[in-house]
């Protein structure tokens, strides 16, 4: 596979997990990751002087994660991200790639606002015959959210 | 009914009422601001708001804590404009005419002084104007009335329940975040006062409601409207979550849990090696800011640490099993309150102290109504004219 084609395999693998949240099409989104694959959400948190982990799974939690969801009452309503991918950087079977995500959210009445902004810091290495993702960091920069998010962002 | 067992809905919602809790508690009680470990070293300082008040809390030069309004004395200016931070050089500098003050609170420099000759303006009589700051067990509280009875007397039993976990070791801010609930703010105060609503988390069923002996656990109220829902093991292997038998707090067995609230608004919960902190300012009748922090041990090494941000993450980070249900459980309410539909709410669950016992949110209303002197189940009614009746 040329560079080009990587990086527009890993442009749509990108947007592929945006629509993965949205749809609710969870285990999906899980499959994007590499076995041992891992997702961590941070905050920069002026108050402590310090960036905090708002959450952290290895595939396995976030799998378990996903599948209790059902079971709580997390009625967020509907979410649709805009992702725009703005760097890939390749190199010896892996690539790191940055993309800034906007989520907007539809609530039960149909109002849409601004839910919470900032960028997807993923890992990628091929795993087979596929590029996974073998680290999500999503970087926050809403540090504020109208009501907390318990599903992965 | 007892009077006491129900309550009318427009405490809520009802502006008047939300105006004389800002007045007769907010500006009267002593308030949960930060911790000490947000401003460790000197120069270090908080922003915040309590009654409408902007106060910055901060550890002066020589070390002691200190609490003003956030004013400049001359003409009205925000003087700390971020949350947090430190200040160089012993200087606060208001941004809009160069006044300075020294962490002490002294007027220390104001720009063309010359002009203030004529009418004898005093340096000494224009500092920052203080606020009342105690200290316990390395919590920060501040108080706007200098008639308030001193903080340790103004907590009471609360404060013994909470020393076992918090006083035998320097403990440190880990996390903080904050949260714009859309929700009268005593709405929040009682998820954190009744054991009744665990049964809204799964992860409560399955680790607490669930387990032999919940029924045997009890909640004891105490005077000036403060609870404590005693220690009981929690079984967080039934819901596929770590063991928190390692690396306990002080006083708190593998796997305990303690929650003690302080009227009016702050709740100190242990989860055996983590702790949290919440606190609440009220912005509107529906608008309620909360803020949410959590301690670990301050000599924690980086595999404590870890496990302590791992541990609170998993219930109550912003996306942990709790604090969401909890939000959206109290702006359904909200809703349903201020649309009108609902007059009255009902808590008079009577079961001896039980974990499901609504007895700390009706001792709650006991110090509300004191302070308020307005009734609870009918705010139309002085609350001394009814216990008169009674």
């Amino acid at each position: 596979m040329s560079g080009a084609e990587t990086r527009e395999t890993l442009r749509a693998l990108i947007h592929r997990s945006g629509l993965c949240l949205d749809e609710g099409r969870f285990d999906e989104f899980v499959g994007l990751f590499a076995d041992n694959g891992t997702y961590r959400m941070i905050a920069a948190t002026p108050e402590l002087g310090a960036v905090q982990t708002w959450l952290a799974f290895d595939r396995e939690e976030m799998a378990r994660h996903f599948a209790a969801i059902p079971e709580h009452q997390w009625p967020l309503g509907e979410m649709t991200r805009i992702v725009s991918v703005d760097a890939i950087a390749l190199e010896d079977g892996e690539a790191a790639t940055v993309a800034t995500f906007c989520i907007l959210r539809n609530d039960d009445e149909g109002r849409t606002t601004c839910y919470a902004v900032g960028r997807y810091r993923d890992r990628w290495r091929v795993d087979g015959a596929d590029w996974r993702i073998a680290e999500r960091i999503v970087d926050l920069r809403t540090r504020l959210l109208p009501a907390p998010a318990p599903i992965p962002l | 009914m007892p009077s006491t067992h129900y309550l009318d809905n427009r405490i809520y919602t009802d502006a008047g009422i939300f105006a004389l809790e800002r007045e007769r508690i907010f500006a009267k009680c002593w308030k949960f601001l930060c911790h000490q470990s947000e401003i460790g070293n000197r120069g270090d300082y908080r922003t915040a708001t309590l009654a409408g008040i902007p106060l910055i809390v901060l550890r002066d030069a020589a070390g002691t804590v200190r609490a003003y309004y956030n004013i400049c004395p001359h003409r009205g200016a925000a003087l700390l404009r971020e949350s947090a931070g430190s200040i160089e050089n012993d200087r606060i500098q208001c941004f809009y005419h160069l006044w300075s003050f020294d962490t002490a609170g002294r007027c220390v420099n104001i720009p063309e002084a010359g002009a203030y000759e004529a009418v004898g303006l005093d340096r000494d009589r224009v500092g920052l104007r203080r606020v009342r700051v105690e200290l316990f067990c390395g919590m920060v509280f501040v108080c706007l009335d200098d008639d308030a009875p001193p903080l340790r007397e103004a907590l009471g039993q609360a404060a013994d329940d909470m020393r076992g976990p918090l006083e035998a070791r320097p403990l440190e801010v880990f996390h903080y975040h904050r949260a714009e609930v859309r929700a009268n703010w005593k709405l929040f105060v009682e998820t954190n006062t009744e054991g009744y609503h665990e049964l809204l988390h799964v992860f409560n069923r399955r680790t607490a409601v669930g387990r032999a002996g919940y029924r045997k656990r009890r909640w004891e109220t105490h005077a000036g409207g403060h609870s404590t829902f005693h220690q009981a093991v929690i079984g967080y292997d039934r819901h596929a979550l770590d063991d928190r038998e390692e690396a306990t707090f002080p006083g708190m067995v593998p796997n305990g849990h303690v929650v003690v609230d302080l009227f009016p608004d702050a709740m100190f919960n242990v989860r055996a090696t983590v702790g949290r902190i919440d606190s609440l300012t009220p912005m509107a009748p529906g608008l309620t800011l909360l803020e949410c922090r959590g301690i670990g041990l301050a000599d924690d090494t980086d595999e404590e640490r870890a496990m302590r941000v791992r541990h609170h993450n998993q219930v109550w980070g912003p996306s942990g099993q709790n604090l969401p249900e909890d939000i959206w459980a109290v702006e359904t309410q909200w809703r349903n309150m201020e649309s009108g539909g609902l007059a009255y709410s009902i808590v008079a669950r009577e079961e001896d102290g039980a974990a499901m016992d609504d007895a700390p949110v009706r001792n709650f209303y006991a110090e509300w109504r004191r302070r308020t002197g307005r009734a609870s189940h009918d705010i139309a009614l002085d609350a001394t004219v009814v216990r008169a009746a009674e």
